[in-house]
């Protein structure tokens, strides 16, 4: 669905962009650190601080080149991964984490989640103020948004202030008519201004920048996919109050 | 129309899913726009299970106003429960029962009682201390759907509880 490619790059642009932000992958499969580091695997991270409350946020930082550019890997699944958790059941540290990371300073914390809103994933949605939904142009991804717009409404129940800052189209085809119509039948259903214009298209681009750990940014011809996010990056950006905020993505 | 996309769904519920989503911000004027939400003292959802009742609750007698009834629940669920209290709220935001009781939580019904249409209000149980649940319950009453707030120490039995909402349905 491209949430995490989304989510690596689009912190990356807010980063560029002098805000200081957090990354945290809190999908077991550890995407997001697999995508940046090498060490993922073996770093103490988001899932652990849910799961042991003497551990401090300090310990889960992974600083990167940039000053303002942080994260935070997915640490050991444990029982996140089976699903047992429970929605709900880590709410409290996922809102103590959100409070330590706005403590430490960082504006905007990106949260990088599982597909789906049940488990760990719905108390990180519930605990965010906002949350972005990264949508693969193609019909079988479409045909699910009402399931999505669903479950956010029932998370909403408990976090009336949870705000949608929008759905942003992922993964498009250019040459696939198919994947341009699903993006154009997403626009007809939603409200308008519901759908970023900024869209992501597929690219080989993405391959090569996981190949070597790095941002799209960051490659030596990445300058145009760059430009497409820090253009995305815009466009949340008009929608964020002032204050710092703590956004969440998932799909 | 974009057949394989809308020929899988319903346009109009999406419209209606979406536009719901949408509308969130607290309109200006609001009294209840600034309230806390989840405090501090938050802790979290709970899969406890829940503690029978000492003992079954009266079958519902003649019907009476509403008020009377909620009177008579909380009365039974502080006996039988030891239950700090109940309050109600209806569409709206309004306190129509308990306004001094428990305010801090009065937003949790809210959002329940206000829930959108396609999203049904379903029970919602808070644990929001050590021995404390918050117990959030949707209710159909002859006057119109209210949700009750129930603080107890363990949360109330599925049976027990359909016993206490037939007190308050016609």
């Amino acid at each position: 669905m491209g949430k995490t490619t989304v989510a690596i790059n689009l912190a990356h642009a807010f980063a560029r962009a002098g805000t200081r932000t957090l990354l945290v992958d809190a999908d077991p499969q550890g995407s997001v650190g697999l995508s940046l580091t090498r060490q993922s695997r073996r770093l103490t991270g988001f899932f652990d601080y849910l799961t042991d409350p003497s551990i401090p946020l300090d310990r889960l930082i992974v600083p990167t080149r940039m000053e303002t550019f942080a994260l935070v890997a997915c640490g050991q699944g444990g029982d996140y991964e089976s699903g047992s958790a429970g929605a709900g059941a880590h709410l409290s540290r996922v809102r103590s984490f959100l409070h330590a990371a706005a403590s430490r300073g960082y504006e905007v914390c990106l949260i990088d989640t599982a597909a789906g809103l049940f488990g760990v994933t719905g108390d990180v949605v519930t605990a965010c103020d906002s949350v972005m939904i990264p949508q693969q142009a193609e019909p079988l991804g479409i045909r699910s948004v009402p399931k999505l717009l669903e479950g956010l409404n029932r998370l909403r129940v408990m976090n009336p202030r949870l705000s949608l800052l929008g759905v942003c189209l992922t993964m498009l085809q250019h040459d696939i008519p198919e994947s341009l119509e699903a993006g154009t039948a997403l626009r007809q259903l939603l409200p308008p201004g519901m759908v970023f214009h900024t869209e992501i298209p597929r690219d080989g681009l993405f391959v090569k920048a996981s190949a070597r750990g790095l941002p799209v940014g960051a490659l030596e011809q990445g300058a145009p996919m760059q430009a497409v996010f820090d253009q995305l990056r815009g466009e949340i950006a008009a929608k964020l109050p002032t204050q710092p905020r703590r956004s969440s993505f998932f799909a | 129309m974009n057949d394989s996309v809308h020929a899988w769904l319903d346009p109009e519920e999406v419209r209606r899913l979406a536009a719901s989503l949408a509308d969130h911000a607290p309109a200006s004027g609001d009294p209840h726009r600034d309230e806390p939400g989840f405090g501090t003292g938050f802790v979290g959802f709970t899969h406890d299970e829940p503690a029978p009742l000492a003992a079954a609750l009266p079958a519902p007698t003649v019907a009476s106003p509403l008020p009377e009834r909620l009177a008579r629940v909380a009365a039974e669920l502080s006996r039988e429960a030891s239950a700090d209290g109940l309050f109600a709220v209806a569409p709206g935001g309004e306190v129509i029962f308990g306004a001094s009781v428990h305010p801090e939580f009065h937003f949790g019904a809210r959002a329940l009682v206000d829930a959108p249409a396609t999203t049904p209000a379903r029970r919602a149980r808070w644990r929001i201390g050590p021995d404390r649940h918050l117990e959030l319950i949707p209710v159909q009453t002859r006057s119109g759907p209210v949700v009750l707030g129930i603080v107890v120490p363990h949360a109330l039995p599925t049976v027990g509880l359909a016993a206490l909402i037939r007190q308050l349905e016609d």
